[in-house]
């Protein structure tokens, strides 16, 4: 009685074990993305000319001095919850496979892009991930591409949770068939003020991603303020999420935080991609990530680029590249104006960074190819089904154990409550067991009974064991032998749970584990290839760039009013300015830096006369807790007439007299834009 | 006399009426008059004549109804003789060109300028419809026509600077013509411009697609396509020995739990 009580009691507590072990989760994801996959959105917006629509970014490649750090971040500020990693070699497989994949996958969305947008207007930008002069995580470009002024840039990251141990669980993962992508679609931070650039971005790093913008504008206007126009290039924003974005300073975290409400949010979602699409992968040129995400997300993407302003989102770089040939006309391209002079010298400027555009577009479409086709895509390919078969025989096994614990609880509770029952009830006979595994122990446990009363020798007491063998018999508090089988049952099927479990887990670790050098050999191989693409690419771009300044000297306009560096009179201390100057101030069209009288950095777009700025202006101010915009009509320095106000949330129509804002403009009012050609006043 | 000026003046506004109407059907009379006006062009071949359609086209560009009215007054305070309405364009032309012509009499040169102007007013639709069958003929004649332009901007640099003798340079319509011109040449040495990048891009884009593929070729061909398959192979051996030993420890578990209770 006793034996079979401790029994009961480990069987219990086997149960238990395996019920925390799992109702193992046999990782499966969404059929389709969260972006409606409707009919295709058409393209209505003109990009200026030598001017990208849409580059895409991905994490292609880690520096080995940067790899534990990376791995250490990785784990650190896993998605999906929790601090992540147990095991520093898995992480590092994992992290090995997040690259890989974001490579691979990052095709996809260039692909769609480039087949729905004009020609030469996507490019690919893979980034490097290594440790910045101060030691931090951080990314930088692998190809000139993003040298290109482009109206949006999309990150791009196929992540997986980096804990093997939750791979079976409901966290990210992109392992087999499915995919899990973080995204980000921004735009340049001198348009969408209010959101710092940011459009849309997956929900766990909207923070980081517009921390990224705020902190390359303000890099940005503090080379502008020292008499430069660059354009910087933020790190991956997957970076700055894992690394906690250390370029925002302490003041400034808040962006993280408020920025949340002004974007467009996107959830973090495991793609199950179609098993009949995965055993076809390879044989055709069907992209297995085209239906459930890629041609939704472009939908997104290019709707995105519809409404927003491309001459704001790519002036400074745009200007940037422009005074790689002309200063003198670089800081006028800001604003523009309608004189013949001005424009027939933009018209070639212009025509320079078409060209730039295209020759750097050939190299994305080469990185393409060399990834997607060739050995090398059908290595991915490989490796991409051979995850899926590891994925499938880890479902099985968790289907197992799913089984097995759920036998191990109906037997425990069975053997429990045969147990505890009241003394007087009959037991059930085998015949009355339903369940097939209990009745066959039921069956062993009657033939050993019988065998056990044909040994007894009074008939009558033989016939009654017989009989109470056949019928079930009256419980006593001694005889539990059916519950004694139960609780074996149970305990073997609690057994069996784990087994599968740890069997599951060995099987994940050691695909891992195996498949590490390999992901390297893949992952050094296409660095290879961007390298040697770069490479190649550069030492040509250098030359035509050569080739192409001399053609625009020998064509070169003469310039009433040309593009020079003076003061801007600030309300605080002089500023600088960058454009038209006369006596060596503000005077005319260009960009103005300088600090408010709270000691924010100020950037003004427009008109200045004698230093200060007068007429149609875009005022942007980076302050601690998030930047604004004011657009409209200045005189005197200050916002004057109605103005329309850009937060965080929110845009607004103002009136303003002498930099005061005095209330609510009426709706519908008119304002004055410096980048209206023609009638630039409300 | 006057009565001859009057009948300039009034063959004149037909063409300031015409210029900013849609294409329209000709009379029989007028058609005949336009197959008289161009009875001097060349038919010897399509490339010669598809140059004379266009450049009839090209030297009427930019001819508003103020600058028609100007050249009349000017005919007018000049007392200049009106061409015959039916006189041939390629006399007209060759006027245009002729350097005593330029220099002695500039009103003649405003008088041909506006005769020309009349013709592309009066046999616009004859003369598009013209181009529009050579062009379908011969695609390739319209790679001629920066040159085209570029002769015809010679000759209407002629009529700026005739009237400019004339005394219009501070008319409205004459110096809106003038810088009409100026936005022409920045054209025309545009395309020039935009030749010279093309065939830059031309040569740098299929020169680095070829260099890329091959870079591209050669990082495949340098792949261990044995690698990857050789991993796999050692996960799925690893694995067989997770089962075996997973199967062991089942019957382990089995002995012990049934030994537990025997």
């Amino acid at each position: 009685m006793r034996k079979t009580l401790i029994s009961l009691l480990g069987t219990s507590m086997l149960a238990t074990g395996a019920l925390t072990t799992g109702c193992a989760s046999t990782a499966s994801g969404v059929q389709s993305s969260a972006f409606v996959a409707g009919p295709d959105i058409s393209l209505t917006q003109t990009a200026p000319k030598g001017t990208a629509l849409a580059i895409v970014r991905y994490p292609a490649f880690i520096e080995d001095d940067a790899e534990s750090d990376f791995a250490d971040a990785y784990a650190g500020m896993a998605i999906g919850g929790g601090t992540g990693a147990t095991d520093p070699v898995e992480t590092q497989a994992l992290a090995n496979a997040l690259i890989l994949k974001s490579n691979f996958f990052a095709m996809s969305l260039y692909r769609e892009l480039a087949s729905r947008l004009p020609e030469h207007s996507v490019l690919l930008s893979p980034h490097r991930i290594m440790l910045a002069s101060d030691g931090t995580l951080t990314s930088e470009p692998m190809t000139q591409a993003e040298s290109i002024a482009s109206v949006v840039t999309v990150d791009f990251t196929a992540y997986s949770y980096p804990d093997l141990e939750r791979m079976m669980g409901g966290k990210p993962l992109t392992f087999g068939d499915l995919v899990t992508p973080v995204v980000t679609v921004r735009t340049d931070p001198r348009t969408s003020v209010g959101s710092e650039g940011i459009l849309m971005a997956s929900a766990p790093i909207i923070g980081a991603a517009a921390g990224g913008n705020y902190a390359q504008a303000i890099t940005d206007a503090t080379t502008m303020q020292s008499g430069r126009l660059e354009a910087g290039v933020p790190e991956l924003d997957i970076i700055s999420h894992i690394s906690g974005t250390p370029r925002l300073s302490p003041e400034t975290q808040s962006v993280r935080q408020r920025s949340g409400s002004a974007v467009r949010s996107y959830p973090i979602e495991k793609i199950q991609l179609d098993d009949t699409a995965l055993a076809a992968l390879g044989s055709d040129d069907t992209d297995i990530l085209e239906a459930p995400f890629t041609n939704g997300f472009a939908n997104q993407i290019i709707s995105l680029i519809n409404t927003t302003d491309t001459t704001r989102a790519t002036m400074l770089r745009r200007a940037d590249k422009i005074a790689d040939y002309d200063e003198s006309l670089a800081a006028l391209t800001l604003i523009g104006n309608d004189s013949p002079d001005y424009l027939t010298r933009f018209r070639y400027a212009e025509r320079l960074l078409e060209a730039e555009q295209k020759y750097l577009s050939v190299q994305s479409l080469r990185l393409y190819d060399g990834i997607v086709n060739g050995e090398m895509g059908s290595q991915v390919r490989d490796i991409i089904t051979s995850e899926y078969n590891i994925l499938e025989e880890r479902r099985k096994l968790s289907r197992q154990q799913n089984m097995a614990s759920a036998f191990a609880v109906i037997a425990a509770i069975g053997a429990g409550t045969i147990a505890i029952s009241g003394r007087n009830e009959r037991e059930p006979t085998c015949e009355e067991i339903r369940d097939i595994n209990l009745q066959e122990a039921c069956l062993k446990e009657r033939e050993r009974k019988i065998q056990s009363c044909q040994r007894i020798r009074n008939q009558r007491e033989r016939s009654d064991c017989i009989e109470e063998a056949y019928q079930g018999r009256r419980r006593t508090s001694g005889n539990i032998a059916v519950a004694g089988v139960l609780a074996q049952a149970a305990a073997f099927s609690a057994s069996e749970a784990m087994n599968r479990n740890k069997l599951s887990q060995i099987v994940g670790g050691n695909y891992l584990e195996a498949i590490v050098p390999a992901l390297n050999a893949q992952t050094e191989i296409q660095v290879d290839l961007i390298d040697s693409s770069e490479t190649i690419t550069a030492i040509r771009f250098e030359d035509l760039k050569t080739k192409l300044a001399e053609l625009y000297s020998e064509n070169q306009r003469s310039l009433d009013t040309v593009a020079t560096r003076c003061a801007y009179n600030g309300p605080v201390e002089a500023g600088t300015w960058l454009g038209a100057c006369e006596n060596g101030v503000a005077n005319g069209s260009g960009v103005g830096i300088f600090r408010n009288s709270s000691g924010d950095l100020v950037e003004h777009y427009g008109y200045a006369r004698a230093g200060v700025a007068d007429g149609p202006g875009y005022r942007i101010v980076r302050a601690p807790n998030g930047s604004y915009s004011i657009e409209g009509n200045f005189s005197g320095g200050s916002a004057n007439g109605i103005a329309q106000v850009e937060r965080s949330g929110s845009v607004a129509l103002r009136r303003y007299t002498s930099g005061r804002d005095m209330g609510a403009a009426p709706a519908g009012s008119v304002i004055a834009s410096p980048f209206r050609m023609g009638a630039r006043t409300g | 006399m006057k009565q001859f000026l009057l009948t300039a003046t009034a063959l004149l506004l037909p063409t300031a009426a015409l210029a900013d109407t849609a294409p329209i059907m000709l009379t029989a009379d007028q058609n005949e008059q336009c197959v008289t006006m161009m009875s001097g062009f060349p038919d010897d071949s399509p490339e010669s004549r598809y140059v004379f359609f266009r450049l009839s086209q090209e030297l009427a560009k930019d001819v508003t109804p103020e600058l028609s009215q100007l050249m009349a007054d000017f005919m007018i305070a000049n007392e200049t003789r009106r061409l015959p309405a039916d006189w041939p364009m390629l006399d007209v032309i060759e006027d245009i060109a002729d350097p005593v012509l330029r220099q002695a009499a500039p009103a003649q040169t405003v008088a041909s300028m506006a005769h020309i102007a009349y013709f592309n007013a009066l046999c616009g639709p004859f003369v598009q419809g013209q181009v529009d069958s050579l062009l379908a003929f011969s695609p390739d004649l319209a790679e001629t026509d920066i040159l085209i332009r570029e002769d015809a901007l010679y000759l209407r640099q002629i009529l700026a600077e005739a009237l400019d003798r004339l005394g219009a340079s501070d008319n409205m319509a004459a110096q809106a013509y003038a810088l009409s011109l100026v936005l022409e040449r920045d054209d025309i040495e545009y395309i020039g411009f935009e030749d010279e990048i093309g065939e830059l891009e031309t040569l740098y884009m299929g020169d680095l697609d070829t260099k890329l593929s091959r870079s591209n070729d050669a990082v495949n061909e340098g792949i261990n396509v044995e690698a990857f398959q050789d991993a796999v192979e050692l996960a799925n051996d690893m694995n067989d020995q997770a089962r075996e030993q997973a199967q062991a420890e089942r019957l382990y578990s089995l002995v012990r739990i049934l030994g537990r209770v025997g």
